[in-house]
């Protein structure tokens, strides 16, 4: 008797389980599609949660400041933003059908949470004077089939700072624009008639080589948009290549620190570049005044910036681009107030307070910031093979170096893989 | 005491004087490396933060009490750990309480069927926490849990703890003799009176170790804590609010070393003062067989 | 004596398995709503497709298929295991040592050293991690510096970042952590055992080593018994410490089980097969303690 009951109770209790979940889980779809009830919190304001304050950065805290200002009516919770909590936070938020309004992601790698309808269309929201702000082409990097996901809040590009002086030990001359070959012969130099080591890059950031390799290896931009598109294989000669060229900057050892470059924090490298130790640092151009600042702190003004090298023989000399940017979850209850966050944070004051910090803008704003940290601007391109899907950004951007370095035949396999399941 | 007695003990007492001496250096090697992350901490949290970049491994030119005062007032530490303690207190009385309440019951009180029981409450702990988050999330949602300030955070921290503390004190439960148990029970005290005053104290030790590791588990959660304080900025407990620290363009190493040595501070006041009752409780309470 | 039958239970005792019920209330009701409907979720999510926003659609033992021939997943897996076996091993023999070596130590000074071996596991994860990425860093890390001073140059390495020693490291310093509360638990073990039988054994004359071999260790047998398998459990949950210190990197090369899962269900969107993985990893980690178990077949000395 005592069993059956135990039995029937299990199974009752696992029925309402699935029912439950059953039920959560269409109840989430329709909370996506109802968006636009406001909340009112206790004390009759609109709650709105916002994640886009980076700590260390100094105008986030600013723009919260102005928001409240702004839009007293609004209770606005500032959550912290940090790259790998962002999408945990996002999706559980969806699925425990708590809203969140505002959030700071990459227009560029928005695949994430377009594949599952969690960002919602601001195409309907964008009168041409919001358009207006931004300079043509930078809402096509948000942009997927038509529809805008995600605006861009800044130009963000790979580059590369100098330590002139040991440039000029080494008797190498700087380039504003230069070929790989050149790059190459200046890491040989560096490296035979001084100590220190020819670039060091940060574990996040080593996929450039390999990103950059696949836009610019192209005769023509048609055939550079077939590969963007999956249509052509990681085995093609070029691709082997030029992946083949980027592993042996790393054979010969001249990435800081030699053995483990693969996986210095960007701290580390900073520590490093400011010591002396490396001559080139691999950097984003909105972080070269930074850079400038921590060098000029260690006792060293002689340092420039210039782009990274390129390895383009036909017209594709492009340079990939990874803006921040910010985009509202579909399932937010507050559009209207999540709009209006959006429209402030995009508007001509905030981008300025950003140009004031050294970003470089996508926006038509006075004082843009300084030649050398937007040289490369118009060579970006908004596309590449990441946005395939998931799995490939993810391979592409973080797996790519250290896999094919240390296992070749593996690495090819695994990106062909991903390739065709993504067709 | 005969001679051959008394140069055996002689013979024994150089011989244990050579073990301890041994001993003692092959400790100290020891505690170096075990102490030494601590002190790089508290160095670090001295410096400033060229000075750090400099050189990491020396020792402070001045002791800057300055990054401690930042951390604690504009990082909101000093909120963050009022926090911790707040969860930390509710969540291990709870278990405690709870467990014990657990643990008698399954040696004692003639539950059925005890070690499928136990079996499988230790079974369920395998399952990685990852998973669990996100449908603990929805519960809590839908319950309205998560409108309330640290309840959901409590709730998880005691629930997924019950077991393994269950465990513990079952083990030990078991070395109380029925005896005195049968006796206390002929005397007619009721079973909690029996459970509270008679055998806890015996318990001293097995409270101990289990208080101190939930203690530890508790202070250093971060996934669930992060979860559960998603979409407030209320509530957040230490490990939390360290992220804060922690950023995509720069860490600022010193101020983060400051805060990581508020965050362990409470833990060794912790284990310090259970330390002291530990050994109280097994000189004075124990069963004498 | 004849057994009524029908009347299994007398009065006293019915009245005692009434109060236990009633003491293992609370404790249910919790355990199941944090940890078995979660699982139920679990299992019934690693059965369909759920992309985190819309419906379920139930799709069988499809992720379970899907697992067993994926090789990256299965990578992660073994990565895990590499890491709990290294750091299980690890842990266990420091923390058996210490013990060994504490309890002879007077109280005052016992206390003290129990205080610093002790105090990494006090630390929490993340933090354990950070200050250890420090120590490990090929260029201005402890670690390889020390080395250089001693003129072992050939010894140092980049630590977090070698193929074949990315791992091992992590399940070092993983074990290394955990070394103080095993060290607690087998001292408690030895605590427990009768001073009479250490007084007896002096008269008869044994040495240090001598009392360990034939008293202590067969003692506390039990006590390992139960100390491995919880260890072994929390050996797995890697998650925090691996993401602090390498965030499963070079490439995917220390990519854990744990965040393998939390990739598939956050990144890509495939919670029902982060589920999946999630419940082939828990049977295999059940796997592994029950083997371990059977091993040390646990007798408890009656004393």
């Amino acid at each position: 008797m005592k069993k059956q009951i135990k039995k029937a109770a299990a199974l009752l209790l696992t029925v309402c389980t699935i029912a439950g979940m059953s039920a959560c889980a269409s109840g989430g779809g329709e909370a996506g599609g109802t968006a636009g009830q406001e909340t009112e919190s206790k004390t009759g304001k609109t709650d709105v949660v916002t994640i886009i304050e980076e700590p260390n950065v100094v105008y986030y805290p600013i723009f919260i400041e102005k928001l409240k200002e702004l839009y007293p009516d609004y209770n606005i919770t500032s959550k912290t933003w940090e790259q790998s909590q962002v999408e945990k936070t996002v999706k559980t938020a969806f699925a425990g059908g708590e809203s969140i309004d505002v959030v700071k992601w990459y227009p560029n790698q928005m695949e994430t949470f377009i594949s599952s309808d969690m960002a919602l269309d601001l195409t309907p929201y964008m009168d041409d004077e919001w358009k207006s702000v931004f300079v043509d082409g930078a809402l096509d990097i948000g942009t997927y089939d038509g529809k805008l996901y995600c605006l861009p809040n800044s130009t963000v590009y790979p580059d590369i700072d100098i330590n002139v002086d040991i440039f000029e030990a080494a008797g190498v001359e700087v380039k504003e624009h230069w070929t790989w070959d050149e790059f190459v012969d200046a890491c040989e130099k560096i490296k035979a008639n001084t100590d220190a080591f020819p670039f060091g890059i940060s574990d996040t950031r080593c996929g450039w080589f390999q990103r950059n390799a696949l836009l610019q290896i192209w005769e023509t931009r048609d055939e550079m948009e077939e590969f963007i598109d999956g249509k052509i294989s990681f085995r093609d000669d070029r691709v082997v290549s030029a992946l083949d060229k980027i592993n042996e900057l790393f054979t010969k050892e001249y990435a800081y620190p030699g053995d483990g470059a693969f996986s210095q924090t960007k701290d580390q490298i900073e520590a490093a570049f400011t010591q002396g130790k490396i001559a080139m640092m691999c950097n984003v151009n909105n972080g070269g005044k930074n850079a400038r600042k921590l060098m000029a702190e260690a006792g060293n003004e002689n340092v420039r910036t210039v782009s990274w090298p390129s390895m383009a023989t036909g017209e594709c000399d492009y340079v990939l681009g990874g803006c921040d940017g910010y985009f509202i979850p579909a399932n937010t209850q507050n559009v209207d107030a999540a709009v209006n966050i959006l429209k402030y944070l995009t508007s001509p004051e905030a981008f300025e307070y950003q140009v004031e910090d050294g970003d470089v803008v996508p926006a038509k704003v006075e004082g843009s910031a300084d030649e050398e940290f937007s040289r490369d601007s118009n060579k970006v391109y908004p596309k590449e093979i990441l946005s395939l899907s998931a799995e490939m950004n993810d391979y592409v951007n973080y797996n790519i170096a250290a896999n094919y370095f240390y296992d070749k035949e593996n690495a090819l396999t695994e990106l062909e893989a991903l390739r065709e399941s993504a067709q | 005491m005969s001679t051959k007695t008394a140069v055996m003990k002689k013979k024994k007492w150089t011989e244990d004087r050579t073990i301890k001496l041994i001993l003692r250096l092959l400790l100290l090697c020891f505690s170096v490396i075990y102490i030494y992350p601590v002190i790089f901490a508290v160095i670090t949290s001295l410096k400033t933060l060229p000075e750090f970049y400099t050189d990491i491994w020396a020792l402070p030119k001045n002791f800057l009490y300055g990054n401690y005062i930042e951390a604690f007032f504009t990082g909101k530490i000093g909120e963050y750990f009022l926090n911790s303690v707040i969860i930390a207190v509710c969540s291990i009385l709870a278990i405690q309480v709870i467990s014990t309440m657990a643990a008698y019951a399954l040696t004692r009180l003639r539950v059925p069927h005890t070690n499928l029981i136990l079996l499988i409450l230790f079974a369920l702990q395998i399952l990685p926490t990852e998973t669990i988050i996100i449908p603990l999330y929805v519960e809590m949602s839908k319950i309205g849990f998560l409108r309330m300030q640290y309840v959901p955070i409590i709730i998880a921290y005691v629930g997924w703890s019950i077991p393994g503390s269950a465990i513990i004190l079952k083990n030990f439960f078991e070395t109380v003799p029925k005896e005195l148990l049968e006796a206390a029970r002929i005397d007619g005290s009721g079973e909690v009176k029996s459970l509270f005053l008679i055998v806890l104290p015996l318990m001293k030790s097995a409270v101990c170790t289990v208080s101190i590791m939930n203690f530890n588990f508790v202070w250093g959660e971060l996934m669930w804590a992060q979860i559960a304080t998603l979409l407030t900025d209320k509530g957040l407990p230490l490990t939390v609010g360290l992220l804060n620290f922690k950023g995509q363009i720069s860490t600022n190493w010193p101020q983060l070393c400051a805060a990581i040595c508020i965050v362990i501070l409470p833990l060794y006041l912790i284990f310090l003062l259970m330390q002291k009752y530990f050994i109280a409780g097994l000189t004075a309470g124990g069963v004498k067989g | 004596m004849k057994k009524k039958k029908g009347k299994k239970y007398g009065k006293l005792d019915r009245k005692l398995m009434g109060i236990g019920i009633l003491f293992l209330l609370p404790a249910a009701v919790l355990i199941g709503f944090t940890t078995v409907i979660p699982i139920i979720w679990n299992i019934v999510l690693s059965l369909s497709n759920w992309n985190g926003n819309g419906a379920l659609e139930f799709t069988g033992l499809d992720n379970y298929m899907k697992l067993f021939s994926d090789t990256a997943t299965l990578k992660t897996i073994r990565n895990s295991m590499v890491v709990a076996v290294g750091s299980t091993v690890v842990s266990m023999v420091l923390g058996i040592l210490l013990a060994l070596m504490i309890y002879k130590m007077g109280k005052k000074e016992g206390s003290v050293f129990r205080f610093i071996f002790y105090n990494p596991s006090m630390m929490p994860m993340t933090v354990a991690g950070l200050l250890f990425v420090f120590v490990l860093a090929p260029d201005e890390g402890l670690l390889n510096n020390i080395f250089g001073a001693m003129g072992l140059t050939s010894l140092q390495h980049a630590w977090l970042a070698e193929p074949g020693l990315v791992l091992g490291t992590l399940a070092v310093v993983s074990g290394f952590k955990d070394s103080g509360t095993i060290m607690m638990l087998i001292y408690t073990g030895v605590l427990a055992i009768p001073e009479d039988l250490f007084e007896s054994a002096r008269l008869d004359g044994t040495n240090y080593w001598k009392e360990i071999r034939l008293i202590i260790l067969p003692l506390i047998k039990p006590t390992i018994c139960m100390v491995l398998s919880m260890n072994v459990m929390w050996s797995f949950k890697t998650y925090d410490m691996v993401w602090t210190m390498t965030q499963g990197g070079p490439g995917s090369m220390s990519k854990t089980a744990p965040i393998a899962m939390i990739q598939q269900a956050f990144t890509y969107n495939k919670f029902g097969y982060a589920s999946a993985i999630g419940l082939v990893f828990s049977a295999l980690v059940l796997v592994c303690i029950a083997l371990v178990r059977r091993a040390l077949r646990s007798e408890a000395y009656e004393y």
